[in-house]
């Protein structure tokens, strides 16, 4: 058996190689904790947060989850309140799944739960987006349109209830890959906006989003909610292999287990690269209204508007 | 041939890996081995994997023993 090295006296359950420590449960869950912590101050959000509305977006996978149980147990320390808004995406059983357990997840913890079904605000599941896209093969990933109409859904949903923040489940194996994925792609502004920060979404109608998990490495959320034992769902969107990430995923990974702490590093650079040329990068692109649905856009039509739109005209 | 048979498991450590359906994976061990090597060994990076024995997390620092299963988790599911 081996013991925690924090305590000394309980199993360890985690062994945080970048940080060569073993770790028992509790000793993980303060780990966890104190970054989630640290996450939020970093952006200036933590002492802000008293008597504010929170809305966590939540999956019903382990990440999102985490989220809304620590951001819960701190709003009973700081004083504000937590709302869940759950999306159901229509793919089929893993969405139903995944709503039966945000529904029990918040009734346990007496969270009041927003369940907003895609079809019903975007008039396209992603069931049929994929059906459509795959028939036409243009080069358009369902995720990719999976990711702008949840952002777009989080934002109005979150203007309607009047939250000051909304939450999102994003940890750190995330942030790297996206910033891998947009170097691949050689898109610098992608690389300026993801910059940490709530700055730039200071606009009435963006509310600001922040990610409490930014530094808490995928495996350590995982542990973290198997020890907690919730009941999330535990299953890959049956889309998942066709993206980018599945493959930039593998290739971190091995990185990181040859030489730990690279995610950190990778991070690291991300933000220090994203700083230095965000005031650049960002100078010319003014925030606009969509001239379609009214919702903030750097051009004339927001991308979820360019996107119903195109997936309508192949459909007909 | 019974697959879990205690003859079946001799010099053997199983490695089973839930991921969406559970498949198996078999390391010819002896004695005791550390679970890194016998992850590294079936071609699984600790750093993409959750470990449970007995039901219990457990690091890949811990040892295991010719006759004996672990489960691993991958990490990414349902993120």
């Amino acid at each position: 058996m081996v013991l925690c090295d924090l305590c000394k006296a309980d199993k360890a359950i985690i062994k945080v190689r970048y940080a060569s420590l073993n770790l028992c449960r509790k000793c993980l869950f303060m780990f966890v904790e104190r970054k989630v912590e640290a996450a939020l101050k970093s952006v200036g959000v933590l002492d802000k947060l008293s008597g504010k509305l929170v809305l966590v977006a939540v999956s019903g996978g382990k990440d999102s989850t985490n989220t809304a149980y620590i951001i819960h147990r701190l709003s009973k320390e700081l004083d504000f309140d937590v709302r869940v808004l759950f999306i159901n995406e229509g793919i089929g059983e893993y969405s139903r799944r995944r709503e039966k357990a945000v529904r029990n997840f918040c009734k346990n913890m007496k969270i009041e739960c927003d369940v907003v079904d895609m079809r019903q605000e975007m008039g396209i599941n992603i069931d049929e987006a994929a059906q459509i896209l795959f028939k036409s093969g243009v080069s358009v990933k369902p995720c990719s349109v999976c990711g702008v109409f949840r952002r777009y859904i989080m934002n109005r949903r979150a203007i309607e209830v009047g939250a000051d923040y909304v939450a999102t489940g994003h940890n750190l194996d995330d942030e790297v890959q996206t910033f891998i994925m947009s170097l691949l792609r050689g898109d610098i502004r992608s690389i300026a906006r993801e910059v940490y920060s709530i700055k730039r979404t200071i606009i009435e109608e963006l509310v600001p989003r922040i990610k409490p998990l930014f530094l808490v490495y995928e495996r350590e959320s995982a542990v973290y909610s198997l020890a907690h034992n919730f009941n999330v769902v535990r299953a890959a969107c049956p889309y998942a292999p066709l993206s980018m990430r599945y493959i930039i995923r593998k290739m971190v990974n091995d990185l990181e287990y040859k030489r730990p702490g690279t995610k950190y590093r990778i991070l690291a650079l991300k933000e220090t690269i994203g700083r230095s040329i965000r005031d650049k990068v960002l100078k010319e692109e003014e925030i606009k209204k969509c001239s379609k649905c009214g919702m903030p856009s750097s051009r004339e039509i927001c991308r979820a508007c360019e996107l119903k739109e195109m997936l309508h005209n192949l459909a007909s | 041939m019974a697959t879990d048979g205690l003859k079946d498991k001799e010099g053997i450590v199983i490695i089973r890996i839930r991921n969406g359906s559970i498949k198996e994976r078999r390391v010819r061990v002896r004695g005791k081995s550390r679970i890194r090597d016998i992850l590294l060994r079936a071609g699984i990076n600790p750093e993409e994997v959750v470990i449970i024995k007995d039901e219990e997390l457990i690091t890949e620092d811990d040892f295991i023993s010719e006759g004996e299963i672990i489960e691993v988790l991958p990490v990414s599911l349902g993120g």
